[in-house]
């Protein structure tokens, strides 16, 4: 029994038949009335009028026209001539059975809707899959070829115009800083007994609030407002923990990279209508990263605080000290409402460092 | 000797006859270009970009072979491994561009330097692909310029105009000193130079949009003919003005909306009723302006200047009309951008479609030649040349 469908089957060469065209020679716009015919792995055109042979070229080389609805069927030769249908149906019929090769897998799922269909279901998988796992590995991967003078040139970049807006210098005490400083170089010793990861660690007055952020290349900045609220170095050391992995693991410039190829990927699938529609996905796409970076950072945190044997709870004095900031103030900061959609939900974060307690008890 | 119909090395024309109108037909579908560009986007995908020739070769034959003048098809003619390598190419230029900087100075200046050498040569080698590579009535388009120097006057200066005023910040702004005390005057002179070459690239964006397109519609050429641009550049600035009245209005409109919205909103405030609503409407308010200042003017800028672009795009033999309504054409991208939205983006290939429709059979083409009996005798001289008046229509940059 043949297993083959005769869809699958390659239909053997049939007897040559010929196909009316019309045959341009590429130096004229004249056409003339041809009988085309393929024998012997070579294409021959006959003049339609005293059958005399006006052309004759292997196939190999041919460019055959691809199966459309309303597309004019145009033969490219390689000599430069071409070979036009008048009827794309007889065409068709005829390349079906004459043509050695044949149609193009991919031709053959454009032209069916079901084979569309499908196109579309694996190509949403695909897009969640990149969108979920391939982006975030490649932007890893690409951030890894960046030079780390880049992350730097960013942050100090960054660095002014934040000082330039939202900042003015530290009112903290001299002792206060030294005393900071120094706690924070020695969790540092502990936790990255190896090798240091190059840092600096500014102090300034903030007009936002109480608020620790860290810059590609290093800088960290921690504002007299946050010192003041939580007046605890254990919880410091905790924050400097989560902001030393933003440091380490790059995310800023990992996000740099995440954003630009999807903003690519945007235009080069959408064209023109890039420019509007693509900031929506842009922004949801930023903050779920977002979301995993902070993620990533907690984790790190906790790894740094159990290096330098401090309870990750003090992190939860964290989150509950600025809570409460937040409520007897009523408002949000600048930076307060980036948080509610940049940052995982607090609630979740907490959990994560007392089951990290819990474990490490 | 230069005969009177543009080229120099061509047959003598047939003698003229009366004139005849051809319209522009366009045959491609909505659903069928979905089928295509759902294949190809999956394709590109899977193959990390790789297939990205192959999708360009298969989208632009389908649109060619379903453009049609008096009967006959366009065609396109690219190798996508050609285009495979042009692309690789720009990548690898455009990465070292990007990255040079960061080695040292004079390695970003001398990168600066290429590129401002490579745009222009680039651009012309687009435009002679993209031409060779088209055809009608079996015979390839030419870009008729080999090695002027127009290229280079219509885009270093306006490249130049763009890359200056980052230049300059580059140079000045980024002082590795003291960080929090950064010379007010010092900034405030860059911001001023900065602000005047924006003022003096508003003022003379037209002048180069002008030149390019003066450039690329002088040469284009299909067998004995080559076409010309019969416009000067107040014609530009004139649409260019226009546009920005268009833009002006709908900020007019809008402004005045929301100025009527503002004191309601205020006022209902304090009196606890109707401010509410007002203050809920300006939020849709300012939607509806961003969306409108992004699509409005840009539609009604592309109509009317496809309109006069091929209006006045021929020679004493062939003639093109464009008729474009710039109101329909702005309705209809309005409606395109609502329907990709609402979509997720599955209806772009529709909208594609139904952009290129109206943009494509506004258009028609008037001759005293009878074009099925012309002949290219330059092409047994030249092996690799040619000219194409489609390529702007399919509104992607040339063939890269």
């Amino acid at each position: 029994m043949n297993s083959r469908t005769p869809a699958q089957l390659h239909q053997p060469p049939q007897p040559p038949q010929p196909l009316a065209l019309r045959y341009f020679d590429g130096r004229s716009s004249q056409s003339r009335a041809v009988q085309v015919v393929i024998a012997q792995q070579a294409i021959h055109v006959h003049s339609a009028l005293d059958a005399s042979v006006l052309h004759t070229e292997p196939l190999k080389g041919i460019v055959w026209p691809e199966r459309t609805r309303r597309g004019a069927r145009m033969v490219q030769l390689a000599s430069g001539g071409q070979l036009h249908a008048d009827d794309a149906a007889a065409y068709d019929a005829w390349a079906a059975h004459q043509l050695p090769q044949p149609e193009s897998w991919v031709v053959r799922v454009q032209q069916s809707w079901p084979g569309v269909a499908a196109a579309l279901a694996v190509l949403v998988v695909a897009l969640l899959a990149a969108y979920q796992w391939g982006l975030p590995v490649a932007a890893r991967g690409i951030t890894a070829l960046v030079p780390l003078s880049v992350d730097e040139a960013l942050g100090r970049n960054a660095m002014q115009q934040i000082d330039g807006r939202w900042m003015r210098p530290s009112k903290l005490p001299v002792e206060t800083q030294t005393r900071l400083r120094e706690r924070f170089a020695q969790a540092m010793k502990k936790a990255y007994p190896q090798d240091v990861p190059k840092y600096q660690l500014e102090f300034r007055k903030s007009t936002i609030g109480p608020n620790a952020f860290a810059l590609p290349g290093g800088t960290m900045v921690l504002t007299d407002e946050l010192v003041d609220l939580v007046k605890d170095d254990e919880v410091i050391v905790g924050v400097l923990g989560h902001e030393i992995g933003h440091v380490t693991l790059r995310h800023s410039m990992r996000q740099v990279v995440q954003l630009s190829v999807l903003q690519g990927v945007m235009s080069v699938a959408f064209g023109d209508y890039g420019s509007l529609i693509t900031t929506v996905p842009l922004i949801l796409g930023g903050t779920a990263y977002s979301r995993q970076a902070e993620r990533e950072a907690d984790a790190n945190a906790i790894a740094f605080l159990n290096a330098n044997q401090i309870s990750p709870l003090v992190m939860v004095k964290f989150f509950t000290a600025m809570a409460q900031e937040q409520k007897t103030k009523n408002q949000t900061t600048p930076l307060g409402i980036s948080i509610i959609s940049t940052h995982p939900g607090d609630e979740e974060r907490i959990a994560q460092f007392r089951a990290a307690a819990q474990a490490g008890r | 000797m230069q005969s009177s119909y543009g080229t120099t090395t061509q047959a003598p024309l047939p003698a003229p006859q009366e004139i005849n109108s051809y319209a522009f037909e366009f045959s491609a579908t909505g659903s069928e270009y979905f089928r295509i560009w759902i294949v190809n986007v999956l394709l590109i995908l899977l193959t990390f970009g790789l297939y990205a020739p192959w999708a360009k070769v298969r989208k632009l034959k389908y649109f060619y072979s379903n453009t049609r003048v008096d009967g006959h098809a366009f065609d396109f003619h690219g190798n996508p491994w050609k285009i495979l390598r042009g692309m690789v190419i720009v990548a690898v230029f455009l990465i070292a561009y990007s990255q040079a900087a960061e080695f040292a100075p004079i390695a970003g200046a001398i990168a600066l330097l290429a590129l401002l050498v490579l745009a222009p040569i680039l651009f012309r080698s687009a435009m002679q692909f993209r031409l060779a590579n088209s055809s009608w009535r079996g015979m390839r388009f030419r870009f008729m310029d080999k090695n002027s120097k127009e290229p280079f006057w219509c885009i270093v200066p306006a490249l130049m105009l763009i890359l200056l005023p980052g230049t300059v910040l580059a140079f000045f702004g980024d002082p590795d000193k003291d960080s929090l005390s950064v010379g007010q005057t010092a900034m405030t002179a860059v911001a001023t130079v900065v602000g005047v070459f924006t003022l003096v690239w508003l003022v003379l964006m037209p002048y180069f949009f002008w030149r390019i397109k003066r450039y690329q519609h002088n040469h284009y050429a299909w067998g004995p003919l080559q076409s010309q641009y019969r416009s000067g550049v107040a014609d530009t600035y004139k649409v260019v003005g226009v546009t920005a009245l268009v833009a002006l209005g709908i900020a007019v409109v809008f402004g005045g909306l929301a100025l009527a919205l503002v004191p309601a909103a205020i006022l209902g405030n304090r009196s606890g009723f109707a401010g509410p609503a007002a203050t809920i409407a300006l939020f849709p308010l300012l939607l509806a302006f961003v969306v409108c200042i992004n699509i409005a003017p840009r539609a009604f800028f592309k109509a009317r200047m496809q309109n006069l672009l091929w209006s006045r795009t021929g020679n004493n033999y062939f003639r093109f009309k464009s008729d474009v309504r710039p109101r329909h054409y702005m309705l209809l991208q309005f409606k395109n951008y609502f329907l990709i939205m609402f979509t997720l983006g599955l209806y772009w290939p529709f909208a594609v479609v139904a952009t290129q429709r109206m943009l494509l059979e506004a258009m028609s083409l008037k001759t005293r030649v009878d074009l099925g009996a012309l002949s290219d005798s330059a092409r047994e001289h030249e092996n690799d040349a040619a000219g194409d008046m489609a390529a702007d229509f399919f509104g992607l940059d040339v063939g890269m």
